[in-house]
């Protein structure tokens, strides 16, 4: 999963080949019942969009590797056993040298 | 899992298209109300009730009205002004978790206001609270 991640997020938000920065994101998980799907969005401006969009099973951390240089916004959100999806986390920037 | 772009909740009761009387001089009304088709836009963690009926029948109508409610059977206060062709309407002003009641009425252009058409109702989901305390740190 973190390879795949790794590739979209390389194709997704840069051209640039990987570099050798990770990213580590971690977060309180939402204190809603039957949370089963956390959603990462990132994007290069603040606010959005967030051109790129990544779900996987619940968890408060992930890491991705050969992260593009620059800088990028991330969100999380959080999406119940129904399906509803909660709204943006707060909004954090990386800057990858 | 749905995707939050294209997920559509069918969360009301069927729409029944029937007839009713209308004030005078509007004659006859076939209205089938809101379905109350509950929808997701392209924004987490909200949502917008889409709602659609069937044009009156009757001649001369010169407005609809749509009215909204939070219990069944009314009241009901006034949503929005409609042309007299419009047969769509998204509400996004509903609040998560919250259950509401849809209706609209034809009027003809002596402002002679139908009665209400058949309610739907539109339940919207409760989305769950977001994770908090987003961090990332950059390191090799």
């Amino acid at each position: 999963m973190y390879f795949l991640w790794s590739i979209l997020m390389s194709t997704v938000l840069t051209s640039q080949p990987q570099s050798p920065w990770k990213i580590t994101a971690t977060w309180q998980q939402s204190d809603s019942p039957n949370i089963v799907y956390n959603t990462a969005y990132c994007g290069k401006k603040s606010g959005g969009p967030y051109t790129f969009k990544h779900r996987f099973r619940k968890r408060t951390e992930i890491e991705y590797s050969g992260a593009p240089g620059g800088i990028m916004y991330c969100v999380v959100t959080a999406t119940n056993a129904a399906g509803d999806e909660s709204s943006y986390s707060n909004e954090v920037q990386a800057v990858v040298p | 899992m749905k995707s939050p772009f294209i997920a559509v909740l069918l969360l009301l009761s069927s729409s029944v298209a029937f007839s009713q009387r209308i004030g005078q001089p509007v004659r006859q009304r076939n209205a089938s109300v809101p379905p109350g088709v509950v929808v997701r836009p392209d924004t987490p963690g909200s949502h917008a009730v889409a709602a659609s009926w069937t044009l009156s029948t009757s001649s001369n109508i010169a407005k609809q009205t749509l009215y909204r409610g939070g219990t069944q059977g009314g009241p009901y206060s006034k949503l929005v002004d409609l042309s007299a062709t419009q047969t769509t309407y998204t509400d996004s002003t509903v609040v998560d978790g919250v259950t509401y009641y849809y209706v609209i009425t034809a009027s003809d252009g002596s402002g002679n206001e139908s009665p209400y058409s058949n309610e739907a109702k539109a339940v919207v989901p409760q989305s769950p609270n977001p994770p908090t305390g987003l961090a990332v740190n950059v390191h090799q």
